[in-house]
């Protein structure tokens, strides 16, 4: 991957494109490489939806080559959610596509002067950018499908729904997954507004006759990729837990503890959780059956296969498994135990292309307000395609659980930088708070993942009983998940290598074998802390301060059943994490 | 209390993961540790209890040291095995990340005092899969009413592979299973499968 496309948006005569080397951001890929750019590129104080702002696409470092589990893509902008710097990553077939292609990044700049709506189409042979207004507030199935009968069954897209054309906050960018399906997203922050504000609804990615990248070493390479698949096949959350059950395999564990956010975090544990656990959804997907029912991988290259696809009571094709994350969000946290409904509505979110997290935080939220019953699994639907119509009330719950609150008038809203907290509550695992405060990106449950901090040796003993234990943690594991969202490996892997220092070296070996590079966990620390230092001083120049490194009032005193806890984290302690 | 003794084909009790998760009562002694509980009374070998249950719950409170846990009367233990996610890993049994949640983890004691009584067990995941032949073998009972309403009106599909019944100790007939009222406040339930592995 050798070279970056700049497509200026504002040109004139419609969209332009140039092909550079990659200049200084030689050696950055996935969030290292989108987070560079927006920190040099993009004035902290734009308006995000401006001409200023700019949308990174870039592969991770090893995607498009054969190690296992490379293909996840991220996408980086200012971010209308936030205000803030954002990344948010996703899985499917364009990463490795675009890593094949040889590009490190795709970055669209500038602002139409018209509202023509266009589509980008990349191969071997260049670049071709065309009108195409009759994609006008298609959703990104429909997109999909008129881009597969264009271009064919091979080709990989990346759009956005009605959401990202009318520049709603809580808008994603769709991946399509190896079933050519839009069902991947990068959904946090509003990346999919920021591709409207573009005119962009789709890049077409066709990497026919492009062969995987070859690595610098590939003898080491390939050794280290079979010791790197072993170490995943053989431990049980990687070879095991998530291939049976996918991420949803939490739910019934995150409500018993008391932690699983339940009726817009009013308690920590759900009744309904048997009802829509991942054991009751992929016994729901055994007995209904179907290609890929349960379980696949969700791009190329994928061994533990978590994702799966869901079939309604007829038998047909409904969407992707729903994750954790969003069984939560618009299952307990509005109160719905109906895993049918929540397969719905995660239907029309990635149709009209949507967060599930932010979405399902806003209908709850508006559940609170008075809008509908908790539990109301019709109204919750019917909620969500008001969004897809654009109608006033639609426009206001996909801007986000806090405009949402605003409007209704809530003070129960569960934000960090403006984006709605995922299916953990704080107050019971404090740790995550800490990270949902202080991470740049708004509260997020993978900006600080369970990496191998123990063996990466940047922790230490922790005192349970005192919060710098909480905050010493938080820090190590977002600086080690900075540097592995550099890499495009998808996350998951971080089960296998907390666990198995030898896959833990694999990985490294890995990474070395392909670049030439020797790479030491000193390195994956200083990598980690790099990105998180440009993040951070871009969020400082666009505004924020340590205030904002805050959870929401409510959770330092209102007590979360059942264990009647709240968030005791004080602020002086949480203005400790990067202090480094 | 009505009981429910069925032989079934292997792999039906896939179809009661619901009970599994919302949980069902044995009788034991308690006022003991974790591990006295689980592997000297019911079944579940210490190596197991070690290694495969990496996530465990008492009351709801995580717990790292199952020698250090007291079951009291009428506790829930909650078995799973080891979980995705930072959330997950924090609740792995005495874990790297335990700290994050310290504050409602389960508290270590060493006063036991033995009576008998009854534990709530609920089983998640592939530790549902694993352990419930040997649960359901020894028998388990089923409280409440929506509980135990788990079985009313299931469809002719769930009641596939269910070989034979008995309801209070006589021979009943499937069909007739299928029309039976469960408006029961508890039942014993006994489930055989043909061929059942060993309880680990």
């Amino acid at each position: 991957m050798d070279k970056i496309l700049r497509i200026n948006t504002g040109a004139d005569g419609g969209p332009s494109f140039t092909i550079d080397g990659l200049g200084d951001y030689a050696g950055h890929g996935g969030r290292g490489m989108t987070s560079s750019i927006i920190a040099k590129e993009v004035p902290p104080d734009c308006h995000p939806l401006g001409a200023d702002n700019k949308l990174v696409i870039a592969p991770g470092l090893l995607s498009g080559s054969l190690a296992a589990m490379s293909g996840r893509i991220s996408v980086g902008c200012k971010s209308p959610l936030t205000g803030g710097i954002k990344e948010s990553n996703a899985g499917g077939q364009p990463s490795q596509m675009l890593g094949r292609l040889g590009y490190a990044a795709i970055v669209l700049e500038g602002q139409p002067s018209d509202d023509a709506l266009y589509k980008v189409f990349i191969n071997k042979d260049g670049v071709k950018i065309e009108a195409d207004n009759g994609l006008k507030m298609l959703g990104n199935y429909d997109v999909v499908d008129k881009m597969k009968a264009e271009y064919g069954e091979k080709v990989g897209c990346i759009s956005i729904g009605q959401a990202g054309e009318m520049k709603l906050a809580g808008a994603s960018v769709a991946f399509s997954d190896m079933e050519q399906r839009p069902t991947r997203h990068a959904g946090r922050g509003g990346s999919g507004a920021v591709m409207g504000s573009k005119g962009i609804k789709v890049i077409v990615v066709d990497d026919t006759d492009c062969p995987a990248r070859a690595p610098k070493n590939p003898d080491a390479f390939k050794e280290a990729n079979k010791a790197f698949v072993q170490g995943l096949r053989k431990h049980p959350v990687t070879g095991e837990g998530l291939p049976t059950y996918g991420t949803n395999v939490l739910t019934n564990v995150i409500s018993e503890a008391g932690a699983y956010p339940t009726n817009n975090f009013q308690k920590g544990s759900f009744d309904g959780a048997s009802n829509i656990s991942g054991e009751t959804q992929a016994e729901l997907e055994i007995e209904r059956g179907g290609k890929g029912a349960n379980t696949h991988g969700c791009h190329r290259g994928c061994v533990i296969r978590c994702s799966g696809t869901f079939y309604d009571k007829n038998g047909r094709f409904l969407t992707k498994q729903p994750e954790y994350e969003t069984v939560w969000a618009h299952g307990g946290n509005c109160g719905i135990d109906d895993l049918d409904a929540i397969a719905q509505i995660d239907r029309l979110d990635d149709d009209f292309g949507l967060d599930t997290i932010e979405m399902g935080a806003a209908i709850a939220v508006a559940m609170e307000g008075g809008l509908a019953e908790f539990g109301d699994a019709d109204a919750a639907i019917n909620l969500v395609k008001e969004v897809g119509k654009g109608s006033p009330l639609g426009r206001i719950l996909g801007s986000g659980s806090e405009v949402t609150g605003k409007v209704f008038g809530v003070e129960r809203v569960p934000t960090v930088k403006g984006q709605a907290m995922p299916a953990y509550d704080p107050r019971a695992v404090m740790g995550i708070g800490v990270t949902y405060a202080t991470t740049p990106m708004g509260a997020d449950h993978t900006a600080g993942y369970a990496i191998a901090t123990n063996i990466l040796k940047v922790g230490g003993d922790v005192d349970p009983l005192k919060p710098e234990g909480q905050v010493e943690l938080s820090r190590n594991l977002q600086i080690a998940t900075a540097a592995i969202d550099a890499t495009g490996m998808c996350l998951f892997i971080a089960f296998a290598i907390l666990d198995q220092e030898d896959t833990f070296q694999a990985l490294l070996d890995i990474i070395n074998g392909f670049t030439g590079a020797s790479m030491t966990g000193d390195d994956v620390t200083a990598l980690g802390k790099q990105i998180l230092d440009m993040e951070r001083d871009f969020n400082a120049r666009a505004g924020f301060t340590p205030k904002d490194d805050r959870l929401p009032a409510y959770m330092k005193s209102e007590a979360l059943p059942p264990h009647n806890i709240t968030f005791e984290v004080a602020d002086d302690e949480l203005d400790k994490v990067f202090n480094w | 209390m009505i009981t429910l003794d069925l032989k079934t084909e292997r792999g039906w009790l896939r179809k009661l993961n619901p009970i599994f998760g919302a949980g069902f009562w044995v009788k034991a002694a308690v006022g003991l540790s974790i591990r006295d509980v689980l592997c000297r009374q019911l079944g579940v070998a210490d190596d197991y209890l070690d290694n495969r249950v990496q996530t465990l719950f008492l009351d709801g409170k995580p717990v790292d040291d199952v020698d250090r846990a007291i079951v009291p009367d009428g506790g829930v233990l909650t078995l799973s095995a080891a979980m995705p996610g930072l959330v997950g890993a924090t609740f792995r049994k005495g874990g790297h990340l335990a700290p994050m949640r310290g504050s409602i983890t389960c508290a270590a004691e060493d006063e036991t005092c033995e009576l008998d009584g009854r534990v709530k067990i609920k089983l998640f995941n592939v530790v549902a899969r694993e352990l419930s032949p040997g649960f359901l073998g020894m028998g388990i009972i089923i409280s409440g009413q929506p509980e135990c309403q788990f079985f009313e009106g299931r469809s002719t599909k769930f009641w596939n592979g269910c070989q034979a019944a008995k309801l209070d100790g006589r021979n009943i007939d499937i069909e007739q299973l299928r029309e039976l009222s469960f408006e029961f406040e508890e039942m014993g339930l006994t489930v055989i499968e043909d061929s059942a592995e060993a309880s680990p």
